[in-house]
């Protein structure tokens, strides 16, 4: 270009963009004149000006040149010797490491593997203890479908590396084209994979980075996972700067990323269900779900966190779409084949929203597995887990914490000057200050919570001070090697954790997982030391309560089967311990406790059981024979009523199901008397008002039933306000809601039976937006769920009564469908099958019901609770009746009664 | 202060002076300087990623200064050195990324055995790399009839450095640097809009 004719271009450029937009147009006409080639050009450069700097202008090349540049300085490892192995090749690179082929040098056989190296030295060893014990708890995933990590450690030049499996395959996707496979066969390959993946995450591993290059499947048709928690590990080995990374690292394509990856958040399994389905997504139409976003990473970033992806079927049957399942025939055919269910499945695991995925990678597979097998596929919309619970149960006095500690360790300053000490010199001194000030903060841990365990409104308070916790024991456990006193002092640290992140007995943040994790920790702990010492009774003890609280947490997780195993042993545990020191007191409580929870978990209505109530019937009375003990010898023990009152309402319960109205109502009262003087004892305190309102509720719920409204009324009311004012003082206090919830749905029930439709609508509502907002706030456990469909079915009966019918129908539809998913899981159990055959017979609308389905799902509960159940035979005769099967139906009533009247036989005895 | 172990070091009198060269307009100076500055800005890559560094490197700049610091004896130095430090290393982030774009590139189309073994995680996607070498040959052009737009874009884009930093560099105004800028932008990006570098 001609210089003058550049300047003279330039200059009219600049000026027209340095005056007003509005004048420009005039301005360029003045300008340039006749000149059309000249305005033509000013023109485009001004539109190239003005299309914005959303494109390679962006200054991130300087940063990708560093990039390369460290690429570049990376040496090769050929040759190497590593171990006991000898680098033969390299076969990959990846953002931060190089895969290489190896062999094993030093014996006669040749074992081929693959050896993962870290191009990133470790800087401290905090960073290289954290690495091996990730390292290791990848080592113990044993399964024929992941490669196995065989060893690790670093190299001579201080570098991280893994041993692993060498495996020989193809890439999942380039596979299943490779062999043609038509749809069912892509179906089946796929379970593999997810039960590889479920194994991993019930080990508590999220694979993180699920992509068909990580799935490979070797000339058997095997398919293996590569690269474990692998992008976790490394990161572990190598803290990025969080600027830098996150524009520098980024990753190349975010296909597989879920959305809450791509934001950077924490993942869950879920994340891992999400790239699932990506993967299935791609096995079933050889595309990506953003497909039309794939060009740019940040634009596929947005449209995974925003948009929807399309449809499998419509995207498979588009023209021209490459490497579609074969042997489907015409991109129609593979549509017809995709839609519906199999479009449903993938959707699922696709949502937005991680806990309206499928719930693990095992239900995953389970739902294709039944697409296979031609049976319904089973919309599961939420992880449709949350809880409500009533009781409490333990209550430690506590020495009041000193305000100087508390903000310590809130502040968390113990944990980052502990990490600030980074010289070696300072290390040695503030290991010796370190000491001195953990005996008194892991001690402080406890008294922190002890003392605002009992006052109302401590919820944030608690929050704060679990990820303090947290963060902390996790340095403390790296240290406590070879150190009894440190380590039982951390199964007590995690325990405590454990119990205020999601111990239903106890005031929780609602938060299962973490709870379950923190048990398996303390358990782990208290397993080592036992079996360092036999003798070590304390280790002992620390067994037993991690069983228990492991047993009493799995409920909420829908394990219940696996929690009466854990509280067996516990239980088990515990009676031995009294045995040899039957004067400690804690150790009694705890017995009680462990009784209490056996006999929940057996048979108890209102919480995840198994329907055995006759056990549970057993069980409570053990426990409260142990408090009665304590309690007949000193009168004064709190905590030995305060458990009386709380059994005798778990007996009443028992002879409630049972139909021994009676017997309840003397149990209940009993209870009353109980809690109306230790409320009167100690009015600050939250668990003895909790068990005045419970109590109150149990009387009025007998007074219903004998048609006593009025003084049920009292009780019922009197039983709202506590719970009401407890709610109020706590508003972030899951269990707390659910209390309110059940209070308010005792009162609604009570309202609608003495004709005040209109106020139980209203209390009814109040319970429905309560058990909404618990489910959203906890989505991991498994029963507010079942408390909000009784409530939405509630609401939906007084709705059609007010002959509000397509309200009704709503409510009651909503609240059938969450009913149906719990009952339809594998592991439902009798009280969930029951409930929603109760449901089915009787809502309202009635062209709702569903009298066969109702006999399906009642069989179901009667075959679970192995024909033992009063309940669910009761149930299942209302189902026979209403489908017309009289003479069945007389049959299940009489099983039924014939069980009531032993079980009336049995109870008299209290 | 820490000396790297590389047997073909400078030692810092030698950069300053082939500096000097350089701006007295000896462009062999400069095709000696480039794999020394290429040697040192390597090394600090390295050191970064691997998290050696404590100072997190929040301003791209801070790590071509470094280098700057240890390359050139600071006694002889002046405000000159330092600018045409920072446009050679301008210049070797051009070559080292475009050259990396090329290799990528060859590695996609090419059939038979890769010389260099697959990257599971490459620095860059295939569409940038052509980006890449697209810009690169449209700054080629654009240099010829306008030097200093060029070079403020190289500074800007492969250097990463602000504009009153370049405007340093240059020896102008930032007012300046600043249009410069911007008109670079538009016509780069018509540039490679239409497919070709626009002769006139």
């Amino acid at each position: 270009m001609q210089a003058e004719r550049w300047q003279r271009l330039e200059q009219i450029f600049q000026s027209a963009l340095d005056c007003a937009p509005p004048r420009r147009a005039a301005w360029l006409d003045e300008a340039c004149g006749d000149d059309l080639e000249l305005r033509c050009d000013v023109d485009s450069l001004l539109a190239a000006h003005d299309s914005g700097d959303r494109d390679f202008t962006q200054s991130t090349a300087f940063a990708e040149a560093l990039q390369v540049l460290e690429r570049r300085t990376a040496a090769s490892h050929e040759g190497q010797r590593i171990g006991p192995y000898r680098v033969v090749r390299e076969l990959g690179r990846g953002g931060m490491s190089r895969v290489y082929l190896a062999a094993r040098a030093d014996e006669a056989f040749e074992k081929q593997v693959a050896i993962k190296i870290v191009e990133r030295g470790l800087d401290t060893g905090e960073v290289t203890q954290r690495f091996q014990s990730e390292r290791q708890i990848l080592a113990r995933l044993d399964h024929p479908n992941i490669t196995r990590i065989l060893d690790g450690g670093t190299t001579a030049e201080g570098l991280p590396f893994l041993v692993m499996d060498y495996v020989e395959g193809e890439p999942i996707d380039r596979y299943c084209d490779a062999h043609a496979l038509d749809v069912s066969a892509r179906l089946r390959l796929f379970q593999g994979v997810c039960a590889a993946v479920q194994y991993a995450h019930q080990n508590l591993i999220i694979h993180r980075d699920i992509k068909p290059g990580n799935v490979l499947v070797t000339a058997d048709g095997v398919p293996r996972l590569l690269d474990f928690g692998i992008a976790k590990l490394v990161s572990a080995a190598a803290p990025q700067p969080q600027e830098v990374t996150r524009t520098v690292l980024r990753r190349l394509t975010p296909e597989y990323a879920s959305p809450e990856q791509v934001r950077g958040e924490v993942l869950t399994t879920a994340s891992d269900v999400y790239s699932l389905g990506v993967l299935l997504y791609r096995l079933l139409t050889g595309q990506s779900p953003y497909r039309s976003r794939a060009s740019s990473a940040t634009l596929l970033e947005r449209a995974i966190c925003e948009d929807q992806p399309e449809r499998p079927s419509v995207t498979a049957a588009r023209k021209g779409a490459d490497g579609s399942p074969a042997g489907e025939g015409t991109p129609e055919k593979l549509r017809r084949r995709l839609q519906g269910d199999l479009d449903n499945i993938v959707l699922m695991a696709l949502r937005k929203e991680p806990q309206r995925r499928y719930a693990s990678a095992e239900q995953f597979s389970q739902d294709v597995g039944r697409h296979l097998a031609n049976l319904p596929v089973i919309a599961r919309p939420d992880t449709a887990a949350y809880r409500t619970t009533k009781f409490i149960r333990r209550h430690r006095t506590g020495v009041a914490a000193t305000a100087a500690i508390v903000v310590l360790l809130v502040a968390g300053i113990v944990g980052t000057s502990w990490q600030a000490r980074v010289a070696r010199a300072e290390r040695a001194r503030a290991q010796a200050q370190f000491n001195d000030v953990r005996r008194l903060a892991t001690s402080f841990l406890f008294e922190f919570n002890n003392s605002i365990q009992n006052l109302p409104g401590a919820t944030p308070a608690r929050k704060l001070l679990v990820q303090r916790a947290l963060e902390y024991l996790s340095k403390l456990s790296q240290q406590s090697h070879g150190d009894p006193g440190l380590q039982r002092e951390l199964a007590e640290a995690y325990l405590k954790v454990g119990d205020l992140q999601g111990n239903p007995y106890e005031p929780n943040l609602g938060d299962a997982p973490g709870a379950l994790e923190s048990y398996r920790k303390a358990l782990a702990i208290s397993a080592a030391l036992a079996h360092a010492d036999a003798t070590d009774a304390q280790a002992q003890r620390y067994l037993a309560r991690s069983y228990q609280s492991l047993g009493e947490v799995l409920p909420q997780l829908g394990r219940a089967r696996d929690a009466v195993v854990d509280v067996r042993r516990a239980t088990q545990t515990f009676e031995m311990l009294v045995r040899r020191t039957p004067h400690d007191r804690d150790l009694r409580v705890q017995l009680a406790d462990g009784y209490q929870s056996l006999g929940d978990l057996l048979g108890h209505q209102e919480l995840q059981n198994l329907g055995d109530r006759a056990g549970a019937l057993d069980s409570y009375r053990k426990a409260l024979a142990v408090f009665d003990g304590m309690a007949q010898e000193n009168p004064g023990d709190q905590r030995a009523r305060g458990g009386e009152a709380v059994l005798r309402v778990r007996i009443g319960d028992m002879q409630e199901a049972a139909d021994d109205w009676g017997g309840a109502l003397e149990n209940y009262r009993g209870a009353l008397q109980l809690a109306q003087s230790l409320a009167a004892e100690d009015p600050g305190n939250d668990r003895f008002r909790r068990i005045l309102s419970l109590s109150h509720r149990k009387v009025a719920e007998v007074a219903i039933h004998r048609g006593e409204l009025a003084e049920a009324l009292q009780h019922v009311r009197s039983a709202a306000a506590i719970t009401q004012a407890l709610a109020s003082a706590d508003p972030d206090n899951a269990q707390a809601s659910a209390n309110l919830a059940l209070s308010l749905t005792t009162l609604g029930d009570l309202l609608n039976k003495t004709g005040n439709g209109r106020e139980a609508l209203e209390k009814y509502r109040q319970v429905v937006a309560i058990l909404e907002k618990l489910s959203a706030a906890a989505p991991a456990n498994l029963f507010t769920r079942g408390a909000l469909a009784d409530a939405l079915v509630a609401t939906g009966t007084v709705l059609a009564q007010q002959h509000f019918m397509a309200e009704a129908k709503a409510s009651t539809s909503r609240g059938m469908a969450i009913a149906r998913d719990l009952a339809t899981r594998s592991t439902a159990t009798p009280d969930e099958l029951s409930r929603y055959a109760q449901i089915l017979l009787t809502c309202e609308p009635a062209e709702l019901r569903d009298a066969a389905s109702a006999r399906q799902s009642a069989e179901r509960a009667v075959e679970i609770s192995g024909g033992q159940d009063p309940r669910s035979l009761q149930i299942l005769a209302q189902a026979y009746r209403q489908s017309g099967d009289a003479a069945r139906a007389a049959e299940t009533e009489q099983r039924a009664a014939s069980l009531t009247s032993s079980a009336q036989a049995v109870s008299a005895q209290k | 202060m820490n000396r790297s172990k590389d047997f073909n070091e400078l030692i810092p009198g030698d950069t300053t002076r082939l500096l000097a060269e350089w701006r007295a307009g000896d462009t062999a100076a400069f095709d000696r300087l480039l794999p020394v500055v290429y040697q040192e800005l390597r090394r600090l890559a390295s050191s970064c990623m691997r998290g050696e560094r404590r100072d997190h490197l929040l301003q791209t700049t801070a790590l071509v200064h470094e280098a700057y610091l240890r390359l050139v004896d600071q006694r002889d130095a002046n405000y000159q050195t330092r600018a045409h430090f920072f446009a050679v290393a301008a210049q070797v982030m051009r070559h080292v990324l475009v050259d990396y774009a090329r290799t990528r590139r060859r590695a996609k189309r090419g059939g038979g055995v890769p010389t260099v073994p697959l990257e599971d995680v490459a620095v860059i996607s295939p569409e940038r790399a052509e980006e890449l070498i697209a810009v690169d040959a449209a700054l080629e052009s654009l240099m010829a009839f306008d030097l200093r737009k060029g070079r403020i874009f190289e500074l800007r884009h492969f250097g990463g450095l602000s504009v009153e930093e370049a405007a340093q560099v240059l020896k102008v105004s930032p007012a300046t640097v600043a249009r410069d800028w911007r008109m670079a932008k538009a016509w780069l990006r018509r540039a490679i809009a239409s497919g070709s570098a626009h002769a006139g």
